[in-house]
């Protein structure tokens, strides 16, 4: 070895580090002690079965080499609840929610998608029932919080509560007509009850027009207590109308269209059920002004006559022959529809035909108008 | 099975009279070393009880040595020491009070003092890798297959650093003679 012989002294003077005062007894005894307590710390909070428990978690996670199949059901479960796990805890948050909330549009959606599947009209009408509740009670806390409830909110009350007069109509026999009703006369009178309870400072001309709304209601369910047979007959009558309406083969005679000169005629049905503030309610019956609506001719539309486009086949028909399908230029011409708010009409239901309504404000705006007798705008 | 990895699986299933072998076995050994590094008992007396700590949480952990017992728990001292001394990087190394000569000294004694001094110095001088092997194995005593297990190096890699170690340490001590 090259540096042997001072590698050797090197070696040697290292040798003389390896003294070292000797380690204090007392000192290597206390560490001692201190790790042995240690160990057995250590094997009495820990079982020494260490393997078989690992195994076991193990053995349950989902970080198993071979994980297990999923049953197709189970798989299709699990997605059904991821999807609509979340959805469901919105849902059920949105139901409290205010006019003015964030979830306020779930809440509506959830209400129509329930009428929507409603089995029955009975059913519905429970359900338009409880949401018209809700209305009230939604308007009840804004005006609690010092807010006025928003427009659309009124709107949808109101139409709720029709709607649970029109199902009150449907149903099939007089005893549970009057049934419903006098559910609907208790239900409505207790929102009139919240709704005098309302503080009324922030929004006194809205809970006034709600409760003359709710009296309106009220007055046409007494009506159908009184006679529950004409209730429902009315609602009948309104089918046959708009069946008579919408269907394009329908006889042309006037003298077999009765429930047309009934409509606005001062129905005791819609006399009282007027829209606060839409101009929406019972006709005059005076109509002796209003230019009428010659069915069947097709001649005398004002919106029509002498303005056909060439080639269209638009325009006056003969007026002679009855049974002459619309729009071929032969029949009888398009008939105005009169839109909620007019003077004289009282249609119940949008599109309605008016028959002894003023043509004004037609719905269906012809080309070139250019004689508008009835005075309206084109 | 031989008697140290019998002594292991003892051990690892907190048997108290094994642990207790495996202390009495190891700390003197491994508060030499410490104190050879470190210069202070009561930091050599820490460096094996935090040893012999971080043993247990190892097989608390189901880690720790299958074989080689010493050389896992001199790595454990030697890294709480590479630790400690970077935690406090002002300390002095090697250079001991212990080796300090008593006042009625003789003239060897003065020459001896003089070439620890040295030595240490030189000791200092060293990488980190080539003093641990130069302790390990001219200090402390372990054979060269000991000291490969405790760096996790191969035998010749240990070999070498001896020799480049040695060679420097000579090195060193040359050039304090010629200065002096």
């Amino acid at each position: 070895m090259k540096y042997e012989p001072k590698d050797s002294e090197l070696i040697e003077a290292l040798g003389q580090l390896r003294e070292v005062p000797e380690r204090n007894i007392a000192r290597a005894a206390e560490g001692r002690r201190i790790f042995l307590e240690e160990a057995r710390n250590i094997r009495n909070s820990v079982s020494n079965r260490h393997d078989p428990r690992l195994k076991k978690w193990i053995s349950i996670s989902l970080f198993r080499k071979e994980p297990i199949k999923m049953p197709t059901f189970a798989v299709i479960l699990l997605i059904v609840a991821l999807v609509f796990g979340s959805t469901g805890a919105t849902v059920a948050a949105a139901q409290s929610s205010l006019p003015d909330d964030a979830l306020y549009p779930v809440k509506l959606l959830t209400e129509d998608a329930r009428l929507g599947i409603a089995g029955n009209d009975e059913a519905g009408l429970q359900l338009a029932l409880e949401f018209s509740s809700r209305r009230a009670l939604e308007i009840q806390k804004m005006a609690q919080i010092g807010k006025e409830p928003p427009i659309s909110v009124l709107a949808r009350y109101q139409n709720q509560l029709e709607q649970v007069v029109r199902l009150a109509q449907k149903m099939p026999d007089d005893s549970s007509a009057i049934a419903v009703m006098i559910q609907v006369r208790q239900q409505i009178m207790e929102q009139d009850r919240i709704m005098a309870q309302t503080p009324n400072n922030q929004a006194e001309g809205t809970i006034k027009r709600v409760r003359e709304m709710l009296q309106n209601q009220l007055q046409v369910i007494e009506l159908g207590l009184e006679d529950p047979t004409q209730f429902r007959q009315q609602a009948r009558m309104k089918i046959q109308i708009q069946t008579m309406t919408i269907s394009p083969q329908q006889p042309t005679n006037s003298s077999q269209q009765p429930p047309r000169q009934t409509i606005g005629a001062g129905n005791p049905w819609t006399t009282g059920t007027p829209t606060p503030g839409s101009g929406y309610g019972p006709g005059t019956n005076d109509c002796a002004g209003c230019t009428p609506t010659k069915v069947g001719n097709g001649g005398n539309n004002p919106w029509t006559t002498g303005t056909p486009t060439p080639g269209s086949s638009y325009g006056p028909g003969p007026g002679s022959n009855p049974s002459a399908t619309p729009g071929t230029g032969a029949g009888p011409g398009p008939q105005p529809t009169v839109k909620p708010g007019g003077q004289n009409g009282n249609p119940t239901q949008p599109g309605q035909i008016a028959t002894k309504s003023s043509p004004q404000n037609p719905t269906q705006a012809p080309p070139q108008p250019t004689q508008g007798k009835g005075g309206g705008k084109p | 099975m031989n008697t140290e990895q019998n002594l292991l699986k003892q051990a690892r299933q907190f048997n108290v009279e094994a642990l207790a072998e495996i202390y009495d076995s190891y700390s003197p050994g491994i508060f030499r070393y410490a104190m050879r590094f470190l210069s202070d008992e009561i930091l050599a007396e820490e460096c094996v009880a935090e040893t012999f700590h971080r043993l247990l949480q190892a097989f608390k952990n189901r880690k720790g040595p299958e074989e080689h017992l010493q050389a896992y728990i001199y790595r454990i001292a030697h890294n709480w020491i590479t630790d400690h001394f970077r935690r406090t990087p002002n300390q002095p190394s090697i250079l001991s009070e212990y080796h300090e000569i008593p006042v009625e000294s003789t003239e060897g004694d003065t020459f001896r003092k003089v070439e620890l001094e040295a030595i240490q110095v030189a000791l200092h001088s060293l990488t980190e890798d080539q003093r641990q092997v130069i302790i390990l194995k001219y200090i402390q005593g372990l054979s060269n297959e000991e000291i490969s297990k405790i760096l996790r190096k191969p035998i010749g890699a240990v070999k070498a650093l001896q020799s480049r170690g040695l060679e420097a340490l000579r090195r060193r001590m040359h050039e304090k003679e010629i200065k002096e």
